[in-house]
């Protein structure tokens, strides 16, 4: 039931890390936002809205194009009131800013249906993919109508010629998002619009770009702002058959997402459109299950140049294995009987654990022969030590020291390409061979399985199965050990106490959300003693929360044995 | 000799008579009306009034034959010329076949002729049931001297049939005829166009159509592609916009956001009661 249950949670975990700043929430040090660090963002959050609001006064407003992609892409966004600034690595909202792709994991496809009043329906294809350089999205929303009836006046009166046309538009959107600055990243689409009549000279074409930025000044709270259609008439406008130029007028939103905890989100946007009153956007997303999101939000629209109509959105998500189902109901309330709208979504957001490579640094280094105190230990650097740094993790991060003490230690390396990708998650296999590396036991060839999940071929299995000996890990029941489950916080904790070799503390409540009853307590409370929770000080413990490549490097670089490999 | 002469007299009589014809129905025809030829030369109607809100004119044969009868009346001075029957309206409104019209709508028209309009013989005709003109009482009236005639309809729910059969002293006749609908059920829009569609602003303001099965408070909302509302309009019951039978509003291109609509698709909402009771898809086209 446990094992099921670190299942789902790691599946939450992957869709709320993409969804959210939640990313962050679960071990970072709050301290280290200092204001040197928030000013330069500040500066450029501020700079966007002038040059935008300048661009906006620029832009001509009369006889202004849509944009098509103002519908809201994704009914989880639409759900929450069409909040979708500041949601950082959503597959969705990096289609409405694109720096929120800076935060995808790894890579997303996602996809949107809906019928308006049963005259316009719209479809959404997207997918994004993280690269080295960035993350690159694309994207295609369809919509389109038929039934426009032909009239002629006949005896003074309207009536039909008997002859009708349609109406097709569509959007391709290529995006780019990338974390520039530590909690600060930046992104731009380009939008290629075709917009057509069936009728002669009837169609149009042009294009545009957004400009969106994401900033993280604390671990649960985003800033976003996006320039939506940011080049004026002058140089960006549809065109159509008919020698007509029409402006795609600039929109500046700026949003905010908030988790006062784990499981909650708030989300507001704010939107400053030429000619339209400002609006605003709020929604709230809670994780009312393990697989089940609930989602509200008020999403205002501006009905003229000085009024807008508030509507209400509410939607579920439905997630499994890295594929979620989204649905959002939108309450018009300026005429609901027939402007209400049910939006779909489908999208597959892949889960961790990150490729095999995680576990082989580079360069190689080899544990060293034990030093004098245990025989099995790594050898200790003889002179001062020199941390090894890594390009993703700048030296005001919350665990430089332990990670380039790891590092430098060979116990957890990172990627070839130079990064250590501190916020990826660990699972279970990775742990164990974290940990058998870390002491340096020598690997024996594996003949026979030692879980029935665990196949010979795993890269795991000769890692799983010396923690087993060592006596740090255990299976589940029916001889499972689901190596590819993230590891929780409290399972990590009671694997290093194993490791370290500590004395467990019964009948102590070492945090405010861990009794003396829970099932982990003794362990918690004993590296709580040997500090190895120092960084959760004034915190929840959170024992369910899945464990960062950054937390493991700090809660292994105060364990009693790193300690020992130190130089004193 | 003799009989040369007489038969070219009746030839040129003929010819004669075919020119009349054409001049004849001009002056006496309503355009709203079908009327024929009577006077008292010719006692006999031949133009039935079964052609339902045609305009007068008949093939030739019936042209010929009226001028022929209306020239032989003139070469003896009587009249030929069928009263006319114009400016019809039911509250206002012009209407045509199958128009949706109030149940106790008022029915206006001018009917007139030369020689006098012939209360007696003249005749409002609902369906099957006659009502003369001299019988027309309160509050409908025919004045005989401005050829006014106000009758104040009191039909049911369902399709009628209003004849207005005008008929002078010499037996000429004209006669009006419509087919309109009654129906007090919940509002009802239908017909609903706009002109032109495609709509091009920069060329004038469109115009916006549909009919009402009865008066009603109605309001009219266009939604733009993304259903964001950019215009909407109140009319109220049995004006212009809300009442029955045929409405037409006009419409210049601009939205409430004080801007031209740009190129794309809009969708008009009429709305009574809550009720979306009509839509017209709209396609701006500049």
């Amino acid at each position: 039931m446990r094992q099921k249950n670190i299942k789902k949670t790691l599946e939450l975990e992957n869709r709320r890390l993409n969804a959210s700043v939640s990313k962050k929430f679960s071990g970072d040090n709050l301290e280290t936002a200092t204001f040197s660090r928030r000013f330069p963002a500040v500066l450029i959050v501020i700079c966007l809205v002038i040059v935008s609001w300048s661009l906006g006064f620029v832009s001509e407003v009369n006889a202004a194009a849509l944009d098509p992609m103002k519908i809201g892409i994704g009914a989880r966004t639409l759900a929450m009131g069409r909040t979708a600034v500041a949601d950082a690595g959503d597959i969705d909202a990096l289609f409405v800013n694109p720096a929120n792709g800076a935060y995808l994991k790894q890579y997303g496809l996602t996809s949107m249906y809906t019928n308006l009043s049963e005259d316009m329906n719209y479809i959404f294809l997207g997918g994004a993919n993280k690269f080295d350089f960035g993350t690159l999205g694309l994207a295609y929303l369809g919509s389109g109508a038929s039934g426009f009836q032909g009239t002629t006046i006949e005896s003074g009166r309207v009536v039909p010629t008997g002859s009708a046309f349609g109406y097709t538009s569509s959007v391709i959107a290529l995006t780019y998002g990338k974390e520039f600055w530590k909690g600060l990243a930046l992104g731009g689409s380009f939008k290629l619009f075709n917009k057509g009549f069936g009728v002669t000279n009837g169609s149009g074409s042009g294009y545009d770009v957004d400009l969106g930025l994401l900033w993280q000044p604390m671990d649960n709270l985003t800033i976003g702002a996006v320039q939506q259609n940011a080049l004026p008439q002058s140089m960006a406008a549809i065109r159509w058959a008919t020698n007509t130029a029409e402006d795609i007028p600039s929109a500046t939103k700026l949003g905010v997402n908030y988790n006062p905890q784990k499981d909650l989100l708030l989300a507001g946007d704010l939107d400053l459109t030429s000619g339209q009153p400002m609006t605003l956007h709020g929604g709230v997303e809670w994780m009312a299950m393990e697989n089940l999101a609930l989602r509200g939000g008020l999403d205002q629209l501006a009905t003229s140049s000085n009024s807008a109509a508030i509507n209400y959105s509410f939607g579920v998500g439905l997630l499994y294995a890295g594929v979620s189902f989204d649905y959002a109901y939108y309450y018009d309330t300026t005429l609901a009987s027939v402007n209400s709208a049910h939006y779909f979504s489908l999208s597959f957001v892949p889960l961790p654990p990150a490729p095999k490579s995680v576990e082989k640094p580079v360069p190689p280094q080899k544990p060293k022969p034990a030093p004098v105190a245990t025989s099995k230990a790594v050898e200790p650097p003889k002179s001062v030590l020199a941390l090894k740094t890594f390009s993703d993790v700048p030296n005001s991060y919350w665990a430089y020291k332990p990670i380039g003490t790891l590092g430098t230690l060979g116990i957890l390396g990172g990627y070839p390409d130079g990064t250590f990708r501190p916020d990826d998650l660990v699972n279970r296999g990775q742990m164990a061979a974290i940990l058998v590396r870390a002491k340096g036991e020598t690997l024996e060839k594996v003949t026979a399985p030692v879980f029935s999940d665990v196949p010979l071929s795993s890269w795991t299995s000769p890692y799983i199965k010396k923690a087993v000996e060592m006596g740090w890990v255990k299976g589940y029941a029916g001889n499972k050990f689901e190596p590819e489950n993230g590891i929780s916080r409290a399972e990590a904790v009671m694997l290093l106490t194993r490791f370290d070799g500590m004395a467990l503390k019964d009948g102590v409540s070492p945090f405010a959300d861990i009794t003396s009853k829970h099932w982990a307590a003794p362990a918690i409370a004993a590296a709580k003693d040997a500090g190895i929770l120092d960084y959760l000080a004034g915190k929840k413990f959170e024992p369910n929360k899945l464990v960062t490549r950054a937390e493991i490097s700090e809660m292994l670089s105060k364990t009693n044995y790193v300690k020992t490999l130190l130089p004193k | 000799m003799n009989k040369r002469i007489i038969l070219t007299f009746i030839v040129l009589l003929c010819l004669t008579a075919v020119v009349f014809a054409g001049q004849s129905s001009n002056f006496t025809s309503s355009p709203e009306a079908t009327s024929s030829g009577g006077g008292n030369a010719s006692s006999s109607n031949f133009s039935s009034n079964t052609s339902v809100g045609s305009v007068s004119g008949g093939n030739l044969v019936s042209a010929s034959f009226s001028a022929l009868s209306g020239f032989l009346s003139m070469l003896v001075g009587a009249d030929i010329t069928a009263p006319t029957i114009t400016t019809v309206k039911i509250d206002s409104q012009t209407v045509v076949n199958n128009d949706y019209v109030k149940k106790d709508g008022t029915l206006t028209a001018v009917v007139q002729d030369g020689t006098g309009v012939s209360i007696e013989s003249s005749a409002m005709i609902i369906d099957s049931s006659t009502t003369y003109f001299k019988n027309l009482t309160s509050p409908s009236t025919y004045d005989a001297s401005t050829g006014n005639l106000t009758y104040v309809l009191n039909l049911s729910t369902g399709t009628h049939t209003i004849v207005i059969s005008a008929v002078d002293y010499n037996n000429n006749t004209s006669t009006y005829t419509r087919t309109v609908r009654v129906d007090t059920g919940d509002p009802a829009a239908a017909m609903a166009y706009i002109y032109p569609n495609p709509f091009n602003p920069l060329n004038g303001p469109a115009k916006i159509a549909y009919q009402l099965n009865r008066d009603s408070d109605v309001t009219l909302y266009m939604f733009n592609e993304i259903n964001q509302l950019v215009w909407k309009r109140v009319y109220l019951s049995g004006v212009n916009g809300g009442k029955s039978g045929y409405n037409e509003i006009s419409w210049d291109g601009n939205t409430d956001f004080g801007d031209l609509a740009g190129n794309g698709p809009y969708f008009l909402r009429i709305v009574s009661g809550g009720k979306m009771i009509g839509k017209i898809k709209i396609a701006v086209l500049k």
